[in-house]
């Protein structure tokens, strides 16, 4: 059962402390890290299972990250094909970098659970295991079926629906013509489909260019900090962005009166929002406080609830547990330090899916608890899938670019409307890998609501 | 007596299938309720056309007899998407129907080792032996039954308020019942048939026939003969009102009709009610030289006889045209998805083959194909051996069976160009290329036959190479040709072959800079290759990808149910489908590329347990 090409994904847990792994395996794994491994010696020449320690470099000399490399021949390897496993900096940003740029060389994503696949269909584990492998397999798929699903509500689920029904629409022009040649349809206006191609080649290069940028990545997970006026709001972002140094970036917010600011934790990009820089009138902040705390947290992608447990809880406590319910939330009771008048079991009571914790803020406990739980809460909505998923995209909608551009061409040389076809196709082909539709029934269905054909 | 090979049905599957086993040496019957009606074309009289054209080619290569009966009792013929790439290039014959009828008769009556007797089959049962019994008391016995009934189980006539079982309808559906088969309904329709010399011509828009030399089969050149033209006019405004005034008459829109019909084929009260406020073209098709009856294709309705009366009275040219046979729509039992095989053997019912419209689809060309495939598949049982079944990959025929056994019907399955993969490569000029070899190999094509299609491509082959080596410089008099020709002068050294893939240069060019003269035909198919050649080996690796999967049988009688991490959806539908493999699997709806996954791994454990 030959396997036959090559494939690569990030190898290790996302954002776990200092080293992310990128592992390719396939023939060509040698030779495609080799291109962007700049060591003592070229990659191929140094020992079997031995580190070597070398600069990455994109196309342009750029260098990306000081890494190890090592090659494991095979079959002496986890899947026993030719593997080469990069160690680099951890972070999200070098890891991705880096596997686009081994994606770029001609390696594939790989599938999820693909390593497990090939290693069993190598004879690397027992038949026994195989149960296993499928369960990993149908597990990795459903959660990315969901997040592909969260994904395509979004924008880009959006904008490449209104790319295909384009391309599906000139599609079914050239497909009707070639098949019912006798019929009356107008005659295709070659420069009309032309026009339209080029139109949905700019509007790809401009998702591509989206991508590119990592913006998902690079702005992190949008996490609000909610709660009543002085119940250690600002205590708690204070807190966060002092102890830790690995400020990525200040963003100033869009209105002066969010604060937002982006912080590592274990590596992952997590963007804070506060609301708590607001300084007006007492009465009115009060009023307005609360009311901006809810609108930004129904924006977030999680909210972190400040309680103050000091004090039983009050009305606006209530209204923010309520915005909070059904969504990722983490609860902190803060005041740890001083006498408790608000029980957990009272929140729980009210968000029993939240996790929940007791801190001080001010005597600084509670607080290493509280990273880990925003980083579980994070990858737990599965932030390697998301960085997986867009890659994926992005791989698509460069070989959808490249289809597009290849049909707007033979239009140009006034090839015949068989061979535009063609292209076209591929285009749809490829944005259905990110939509999960398929062209032939889509087809069909366009050509026969467009046309009024048959005798 | 037992026979090898019984076929029921005597239209374009049964007589392609019958001649197929007999020709293989199976004692074979054929069965047809009615002797006059074998190899009839009940709607337009034409064959051919953008896919259809292809399946001809294909089935001529393999060794039917459908292309060399056109050929010999065609009215007209033309190329259709002339204007087009070669890839689409089509031919499309009108019928002299009781000349190509009268043909077929004669071969199936001479054919040997084929019997062909009366009777309207009541029932069918055993399996093997099958014992088929028939209305008028006989009762056969066959090692395998081809089953091509085309629309007459329940059939069902529609227009207006009349609602009758045509002749020969029958209820061998209870006795597939009873044999644990499924059926669907299905649906469609035919136009009325007028008097020709009631049509004023000089209101129509002529369509001659071409003078062609190549015909559907690749037995040598087409004879040429005394061509009918059609005629083509319109639909007016008057014809729309009619239609939608009455539009609640329509037997398919009183609600009569469960059925589903065929987009591609929809009836006038379809088009005027989904298309308003456009002219439809209604085709005049001559039915045969000794007949005054004309076809109108493009009228398909169920509406009743006297608005159809009108409805012509609204068409210019037709005002007087008087009615010979009116339009209806027809409802029939078509198998249900899930029971045919690759082979067109029922699964799990040994030597139990379908055929034809049964299978769901429409059209004399598609019929015929499975017929021939059936034909050669039920021998190949009788005399054990490989059964045939084509790829996606190699032919038309084998993307018609595969979407037959991987998509459920929604609608009666035409073939279309859109649906193939491959469509640069699956041409109706080499359909010889592709295929003669097996029709060789299984017996429908003689030696002599195998070898004037290889020494044709040998001179296409021979030439190709030749115009990838030979190179010209750009010297005055080359540059001279060019620009004569209307081509843009050479900046370097080229080969022929580099010049030929230009957009505006043909191969008369190529013989002025040095190119060796070639046969029209041949120097035709050399500028497909050349010109095409980007593109072919796009496909070509596209369909290297394509066999991988392909070539990863899965157990014929696997438990789906049982294997972990498949999707319920996919258990279900493989359950129902049972694909022949890996690749077939992946096209059935439902079936997740986790799935995929899964499936491969499922497999190996298979394996790896079996050895």
């Amino acid at each position: 059962m030959g396997v036959g090409d090559t494939i690569a994904a990030v190898a290790t847990p996302p954002g776990e402390g200092g080293i992310g792994i990128i592992r390719v395996s396939g023939p060509d794994s040698i030779q495609i890290v080799e291109r962007i491994f700049h060591g003592k010696k070229p990659l191929s020449q140094g020992r079997n299972r031995e580190m070597q320690y070398g600069l990455i470099k994109d196309g342009e000399g750029q260098a990306i990250d000081e890494v190890l490399a090592v090659v494991m021949g095979a079959p002496r390897s986890y899947t026993r094909e030719d593997v080469v496993e990069i160690h680099c900096h951890g972070g999200m940003a070098p890891l991705r970098r880096i596997l686009e740029l081994v994606l770029a060389g001609g390696a594939r994503l790989a599938e999820p659970g693909e390593f497990t696949k090939r290693a069993f269909l190598n004879g690397r584990l027992d038949l026994s295991q195989a149960e296993a492998v499928m369960d990993v397999i149908r597990a990795h798929s459903d959660r990315g079926l969901q997040l592909a699903i969260d994904q395509l509500r979004g924008t880009l689920g959006r904008r490449v629906t209104a790319l295909r029904g384009d391309l599906l629409g000139v599609l079914a022009e050239l497909e009707a013509r070639l098949d019912f040649p006798e019929e009356d349809i107008p005659l295709a206006d070659r420069e009309r489909t032309a026009r339209i191609l080029k139109e949905c080649a700019a509007r790809i290069a401009d998702l591509l260019a989206g991508f590119k940028g990592g913006r998902a990545l690079r702005e992190g997970v949008r996490t609000v900090i909610v709660g009543r006026p002085n119940v250690g709001k600002s205590t708690l972002l204070n807190t966060l962005l002092g102890e830790d140094r690995a400020i990525v970036t200040s963003i100033p917010g869009t209105t002066r009166d969010v604060i937002e600011e982006v912080i590592l934790i274990a590596g992952v990009p997590v963007r804070l929002v506060d609301t708590a820089g607001i300084r007006q009138g007492l009465d009115e902040a009060e009023r307005l406080g609360v009311e901006r705390s809810r609108q930004q947290a129904a924006r977030a992608d999680l909210i972190l609830l400040v309680i103050d447990g000091s004090v039983p809880l009050e009305e606006e406590d209530w209204l923010l547990m309520g915005e909070a319910a059904g969504r990722e939330a983490i609860v902190l009771i803060n005041k740890g330090d001083l006498p408790q008048r608000t029980l957990p079991e009272d929140v729980k009571a009210h968000l029993p899916c939240a996790p929940l914790l007791k801190v001080s803020l001010k005597e600084g406990w509670g607080l290493d608890e509280l990273k880990k739980t925003i980083y579980d809460q994070v990858v737990g909505q599965g932030l390697e899938g998301v960085m997986v998923a867009n890659l994926r995209h992005a791989k698509a909608l460069e070989e959808a670019l490249a289809a597009v551009k290849g049909a707007a061409e033979a239009l140009d040389r006034g090839l015949s409307d068989e061979l535009i076809c063609v292209d076209v196709r591929a285009a749809l082909t490829a944005l259905g890998k990110i939509t999960g539709e398929s062209v032939d029934g889509d087809l069909l269905d366009e050509i026969f609501s467009r046309f009024c054909l048959g005798k | 007596m037992v026979y090898d090979v019984i076929v029921i049905g005597g239209g374009h599957a049964g007589c392609e299938g019958a001649l197929a086993a007999s020709r293989l040496g199976c004692r074979t019957l054929m069965l047809t309720i009615k002797y006059e009606d074998i190899a009839l074309m009940p709607c337009n009289p034409s064959l051919g056309g953008p896919g259809k054209g292809q399946l001809i080619r294909e089935l001529d290569a393999l060794g039917g007899e459908m292309a060399r009966n056109i050929d010999q009792e065609y009215m007209q013929m033309r190329l259709l998407n002339r204007g087009k790439g070669p890839a689409v290039r089509a031919l499309r014959a009108q019928a002299d129907l009781a000349g190509y009828q009268r043909r077929m008769r004669r071969v199936v009556r001479s054919q040997a080792d084929l019997e062909v007797a009366e009777g309207k089959v009541t029932d069918l049962y055993g399996g093997p032996p099958w014992i088929v019994e028939t209305a008028d008391g006989a009762r056969y016995e066959g090692r395998c039954v081809i089953v091509a009934t085309g629309t007459h189980l329940r059939a069902e006539i529609h227009r207006g308020d009349e609602r009758f079982a045509p002749e020969g309808s029958s209820d061998l559906t209870t006795a597939l019942e009873r044999l644990g088969l499924r059926t669907i309904r299905l649906k469609t329709g035919t136009s009325p048939r007028v008097d020709g010399r009631t049509i004023d011509y000089s209101k129509m828009q002529i369509q001659p026939g071409e003078d062609l030399r190549e015909g559907f089969s690749f037995d040598g050149e087409l004879p040429r003969k005394r061509q009918a033209p059609c005629y083509l006019t319109y639909t007016t405004e008057a014809t729309e009102a009619l239609v939608l005034e009455n539009l609640n008459r329509a037997s398919l829109f009183s609600g009569a009709i469960v059925g589903v019909g065929p987009r591609y084929c929809p009836s006038i009260e379809i088009k005027m009610h989904r298309f308003a406020g456009r002219r439809q073209q209604v085709f005049i098709e001559p039915l045969g030289w000794q007949t005054p009856t004309v076809y109108l294709a493009g009228v398909s309705t169920s509406l009743p006889r006297e608005i159809q009366e009108k409805l012509l009275a609204t068409i210019p040219g037709l005002e007087k045209a008087r009615i010979t046979a009116f339009g209806y729509a027809i409802e029939y039992d078509s198998l249900e998805w899930g029971q045919l095989g690759s082979t067109l053997q029922i699964k799990d019912r040994d030597g139990l083959f379908f055929a034809g419209q049964i299978n769901g689809t429409s059209g004399y060309e598609e019929a015929a194909v499975q017929g021939l495939i059936a034909g050669i598949n039920a021998a190949a049982k009788v005399k054990g051996e490989e059964p045939l079944i084509l790829g996606r990959d190699e032919a038309y025929i084998g993307v018609l069976i595969d979407d037959l056994v991987t998509k459920e019907l929604d609608e009666p399955y035409r073939m279309l160009t859109a649906r193939v993969e491959y469509r640069l490569s699956l041409r109706q000029d080499n359909a010889d290329w592709r295929l003669m070899e097996v029709g060789h190999r299984r017996g429908l094509i003689d030696g002599e036959r195998l070898a004037r299609m290889q020494r044709r491509w040998e001179m296409v082959w021979a030439a190709k190479e030749h115009l990838e080596e030979a190179a010209v410089s750009p010297r005055q008099e080359v540059q001279e040709i060019l620009t004569a020709a209307g081509t843009s002068p050479l900046a370097e050294p080229a080969t022929l072959a580099e010049i030929l893939r230009r957009q505006d240069v043909d191969y008369g060019l190529i013989v002025k800079l040095g190119g060796r003269p070639l046969p029209p035909e041949i120097a035709a198919l050399v500028e497909v290759e050349v010109k095409y050649a980007g593109y072919l080996a796009k496909e070509k690796k596209a369909v290297e990808r394509f066999r991988r999967l392909e070539g990863m049988m899965l157990p014929e009688n696997w438990d789906y149910a049982s294997i972990t991490g498949l999707s319920q959806e996919a258990k279900e539908k493989l359950s129902r489908a049972r694909p022949r493999s890996l690749g077939q699997a992946a096209r059935i709806g439902g079936v997740s590329p986790a799935d995929m996954s899964v499936l491969m791994v499922a497999l190996h454990r298979e394996r790896g347990m079996k050895s």
